[in-house]
């Protein structure tokens, strides 16, 4: 191709390539790699993968993330939904939008050192448990981490998700509204036939950030609970993280190329749901 | 089928803007009534006051004898088209007419009924199973009529429902609403800014400027009569001519007075040279079934109507006559026709 014969190309070209090649494609290659091989280097075929399936610690990891995914999800969808269709009307939701949406700015830090002043053994909760003269709840060693943590990543997305409802909202024609008044719908049939219905291309987005978002909650359940958390919210990625502080590789990249797959599968499955809805509703 | 009574309606918006002055206006049952003016004029936010849509900030409107100004859009029997259509994309035709039937809790049965009929009406009975998208502009037109069709209104509102669609087919729809209200011999009410409509559509004219009626009359009296200079302007293409007095001489008029001439009354070298005067053409416009001049009167720049063929050519100097019968004369300072016969010489 003539384009690349061309030399300043390349000058433009190249620093993305490098880095690309250096922490992407090497690495995935190596991942392959590892994956299919044990440690003295031999082919094995899929014995890693059977390994990781039949290992408890990763079932148990795998269960957990999934449920975080199945109830984290859903509450923010439906919090942060509501909480557009509330906004929306009054005069200064452009004010509220940003106060929603200030969580997803402070530093993970900051927040983590918040829910931890609130439920720590000696937290704020616990205090007023005492005071009350109730016994105190070790938060974070029992099953209610779990809830806390549900909490910790409501608080940290519902703003943003909502801010995408909301523009989803202004969105939808008020012709619609406004024939559907005449018409004689009345509230609810008008948020099923319209409000419902058209705000289905947001929710698809709105549903991809979160799931992705829910990946990204372990930030916050290490800066709480440490690489050892209680069982209930023992994500795949400590079980990553742990597996990479052993430099165990075959059991990482494993483990990787799993979570991969099932993101790719996801994410077209996604996808394919907003097309079929886009091309009902242009 | 009912009349439709504003009583001194206002529409204040909560920054202080007036969309609509002191409307009072009385539609009979069954009439044809288009209220037309320029963008903004209010006309729209009057339309909008009867559906529903638009709160009454005062005065009182009443649809078949019941005052209105409190009753939602959905108990007030009235139906829609909206400019844009408003057909909801994800519904097949059939849906969106049995849309508010379904709202009303019709009985199936009966909605079928009403929906095939309005479609064979609107001729649009093979679209039925299809969705908007897949239409054109013109049979998504019809599937708006259609949905106001099958609900068998008190009345009918229709914002702008042909500003969407090209020349030819706007001609053509104008004709089938003209047929369709002969039909059902319902009240129609009918916003638009286009006087052609308005002129061809409907029974009475309310023309509108600034939230405020300009005149209320019908088509034939507007364009020979209107009541002042806007209404002149605004009803007829091209519009009327408007001079100072002083470029009639012969007139004899003062100079507080404003001349208004149609194209049309405008005589190119006439054969009698009384009430003339010399023109010079600084453009032609050809539209194939007549010629529009644009002359030069002493300064003036007028428009006359000419036969077709005839060869006008820029530049050409020719002699305009103008019958002072056909003359209406406006108020300078207050812009309102003073004599409407016209003046006699």
């Amino acid at each position: 191709m003539k384009i690349l014969r061309n030399g300043k190309i390349w000058a433009f070209v190249l620093p993305s390539l490098i880095g690309v090649t250096l922490f992407f494609f090497i690495p995935a290659a190596a991942s392959l790699f590892y994956a299919f091989t044990d440690a003295g280097g031999r082919f094995i075929w899929f014995a890693n993968f059977a390994d990781i399936i039949t290992n408890p610690v990763f079932q148990l990891a795998t269960r957990n993330s999934l449920w975080f995914i199945a109830i984290s999800v859903p509450l923010n969808m439906i919090i942060s939904f509501l909480l557009a269709m509330l906004l929306q009307n009054l005069k200064h939701r452009k004010i509220f939008a940003v106060i929603f949406m200030l969580p997803l700015v402070i530093p993970s830090g900051s927040i983590v050192f918040f829910w931890n002043t609130l439920f720590a053994d000696n937290g704020a909760i616990n205090g007023l448990l005492l005071r009350m003269g109730a016994e105190t709840v070790p938060w974070f060693t029992t099953n209610w981490s779990f809830a806390i943590i549900i909490m910790v990543f409501l608080f940290k997305n519902i703003g943003f998700n909502m801010v995408l409802f909301m523009a989803g909202l202004s969105l939808i024609p008020k012709d619609y509204y406004e024939a559907a008044k005449i018409e004689g719908a009345k509230s609810f049939a008008t948020f099923r036939h319209i409000t419902f219905i058209y705000i289905m291309p947001t929710s698809f987005l709105v549903l991809m950030m979160s799931i992705i978002n829910s990946f990204r909650i372990f930030r916050e359940i290490y800066l709480l609970y440490g690489p050892y958390p209680h069982q209930s919210v023992y994500m795949l990625q400590h079980f990553m993280n742990n597996q990479f502080l052993f430099a165990n590789m075959q059991r990482l990249s494993v483990t990787a190329i799993l979570l991969s797959a099932a993101t790719i599968v996801l994410v077209i499955a996604v996808f394919r749901g907003q097309r079929k809805i886009s091309d009902t509703f242009s | 089928m009912a009349e439709v009574i504003f009583d001194g309606i206002y529409k204040r918006y909560p920054n202080g803007v007036e969309a609509v002055r002191d409307f009072d206006l009385e539609i009979a049952d069954g009439e044809f009534l288009v209220i037309v003016g320029p963008s903004g004029c209010g006309k729209s936010t009057a339309l909008r006051m009867v559906a529903g849509l638009e709160e009454i900030s005062g005065g009182r409107l009443f649809i078949g004898g019941q005052l209105v100004n409190d009753v939602l859009p959905r108990d007030r029997d009235v139906a829609m088209v909206f400019q844009n259509y408003a057909l909801y994309p994800h519904m097949t035709v059939y849906n969106n007419m049995a849309f508010g039937l379904k709202m009303r809790k019709v009985h199936k049965k009966e909605i079928d009924r009403r929906v095939k009929e309005a479609a064979e009406m609107l001729d649009i009975s093979e679209l039925l199973d299809r969705k908007p998208k897949t239409l054109s502009g013109g049979q998504r037109q019809r599937v708006a009529m259609g949905r106001a069709l099958v609900r068998e209104p008190k009345v009918f509102l229709m914002d702008e429902p042909l500003s969407n669609l090209d020349t030819k087919l706007r001609a053509q729809m104008r004709a089938e609403i003209a047929k369709l209200h002969q039909r059902l011999s319902t009240t129609f009410i009918y916003v638009t800014h286009d006087q052609v409509e308005a002129m061809t559509l409907g029974s009475r004219i309310v023309v509108m400027q600034d939230g405020i009626i300009q005149q209320i009359d019908s088509p034939i009296n507007l364009y020979n009569k209107p009541a002042n200079i806007f209404v002149a302007g605004f009803i007829g293409s091209p519009p009327m001519n408007f001079l100072e007095s002083c470029a009639l001489p012969w007139l004899d008029l003062p100079e507080h007075v404003i001349l208004g001439i149609r194209p049309e009354n405008i005589a190119l070298n006439p054969p009698n040279s009384a009430n003339s005067v010399n023109a010079q053409i600084e453009h032609v416009e050809l539209l194939g079934a007549e010629t529009f001049l644009h002359l030069n009167l002493a300064g003036n720049v007028i428009i006359a109507r000419a036969e077709a063929g005839i060869g006008h050519k820029m530049g050409d100097e020719l002699t305009i006559g103008i019958d002072p019968q056909k003359i209406i004369q406006f108020d300078k300072s207050s812009g309102k026709a003073l004599e409407i016969e016209g003046v006699r010489p």
